[in-house]
């Protein structure tokens, strides 16, 4: 977890100017980690509505970060 | 590869609003899907009968898969394209092989999140695609929308995806994907309804903001857009009652796909080229690009599930789930960064239609007389 809101905080810190490749990186973290997070949270998600909801809502959120990933 | 010369702009101000015309831009960027979609319901088929198993497998190997590879020889048979984009060509494929490697390690603790993955990415891509193909017809009819505009269609189209999500989701439920067995999320029923709501919600204020507005000041309406967002609507909206139809939605998105990625390529040969504009240089080129595009697929799909069971020694059924979800992974990520509207060497060959590639002239031909030159 920490990882990723390190990873996603120097991607929103790193301003639109900074090299491309850096923030593409910091993305790229994030999407590790969030698999990560996602490969341990996933068996609990059924039995825990919070859970379920916290990997639906963060795969949207992330999926949109991506889709800024290299621009 | 060569790095690519300076394109030859497309006229601004020349509408050109469909790619190749009417009938074939209706009928592929959503025209068919939803003709197939009514009879499907008429009949009531709402079972994935032999039939149409076969039919899917088929089609496949001739839209689906070459789709993806269409967009690979994109991005790596351009040295400007793998530079600009070096962590989507390089790093990327990278990190996807060792999930890949993990997954195989591990068939049914990593793998079927993998898969997962996958799964829940891919109707968001599917949106992304109906959103820019949509923006880009809007450019191409010279219907400019608002930003108010803009951000309804957008939201409309992805309430799609996520009340498809939310729906599929729900309760406690399994699904299989070459035989990697994974958990639905368990989302509340109560959300799925929200989301249910909130897309119909969105789809009353598209139909307000993009019909009945500009029919009323007696403006232009962006229908090429709308079709593509109705289109969405039916495959994710309807079309998951219909298993039967469910089953040709990844043949749709691919063959939108290959009408803009196919316009592309030759516009870009041609320019490459410097060449005229004929009906031969269509023929020939199209035919150059699908059969790479074939083969392509065919090593993707087919080549590296089974070079991964054969050299590993794992279970071909599950080869083929991790290595599906990797390639296709690979092309959401490929596919992000190679079509921005806002880059004007991308912009330009997607404004083409097919009447230019048949008559334009060579660039030599084009190049303007300069006054002293000789020419």
């Amino acid at each position: 977890m920490l990882a990723v809101v390190l990873a996603l905080a120097s991607w929103a810190a790193l301003s639109r100017r900074a090299r491309r490749p850096v923030r593409g990186l910091a993305l790229l973290t994030a999407l590790v980690g969030s698999f990560y997070l996602y490969l341990v949270l996933s068996p609990a998600a059924p039995t825990n509505a919070v859970v379920s909801i916290g990997l639906f809502v963060g795969s949207a959120m992330l999926f949109r970060l991506l889709s800024t990933f290299e621009q | 590869m060569t790095a690519s010369p300076p394109a030859t702009p497309v006229t601004a101000g020349a509408r050109r609003p469909f790619f190749v015309n009417l009938p074939i831009d209706v009928a592929i960027m959503g025209g068919l899907s939803i003709a197939l979609y009514v009879v499907l319901w008429l009949v009531n088929a709402n079972v994935r009968t032999s039939t149409v198993i076969s039919l899917g497998a088929t089609l496949v190997w001739i839209i689906n898969y070459p789709h993806f590879s269409a967009t690979s020889h994109r991005l790596y048979r351009s040295r400007d394209n793998r530079r600009q984009y070096p962590l989507t060509a390089y790093l990327v494929p990278v990190l996807l092989l060792i999930g890949a490697w993990l997954s195989l390690q591990s068939p049914t603790g990593v793998a079927p999140y993998f898969v997962k993955f996958f799964q829940i990415w891919s109707p968001y891509h599917f949106s992304g695609q109906t959103f820019g193909i949509g923006m880009l017809y809007a450019r191409r009819a010279g219907v400019s929308l608002s930003p108010i505009e803009r951000t309804c269609l957008r939201w409309f189209i992805y309430s799609t995806y996520l009340s498809l999500i939310a729906t599929i989701e729900t309760g406690v439920r399994q699904y299989q994907f070459f035989g990697v067995t994974y958990p639905a999320l368990g989302i509340p029923v109560v959300l799925s309804q929200i989301a249910l709501y909130a897309m119909y919600a969105l789809g009353l204020a598209v139909i307000a903001l993009l019909i009945v507005r500009p029919l009323v000041r007696g403006q232009t309406v962006a229908s090429m857009t709308l079709l593509l967002a109705t289109t969405q609507f039916v495959w994710f909206g309807l079309g998951q009652r219909l298993p039967s139809f469910a089953e040709f939605i990844p043949a749709f998105h691919s063959l939108q796909y290959l009408l803009v990625a196919w316009s592309v390529h030759l516009k870009e040969r041609l320019d490459e080229g410097g060449e005229a504009g004929s009906r031969q240089f269509v023929t020939a080129q199209s035919a150059d690009w699908l059969m790479t595009n074939m083969l392509g697929g065919f090593a993707l799909f087919w080549g590296l599930p089974h070079a991964a069971s054969w050299i590993g020694g794992y279970d071909l059924n599950l080869t083929t789930a991790v290595f599906f979800a990797a390639i296709q992974i690979h092309h959401f990520f490929v596919d992000g960064v190679i079509w921005k509207l806002k880059n004007p060497r991308v912009l330009s060959p997607l404004l083409v239609s097919l009447d230019d590639l048949l008559k334009s002239r060579s660039t030599a031909q084009a190049r303007p007389v300069m006054p002293g030159s000789g020419v």
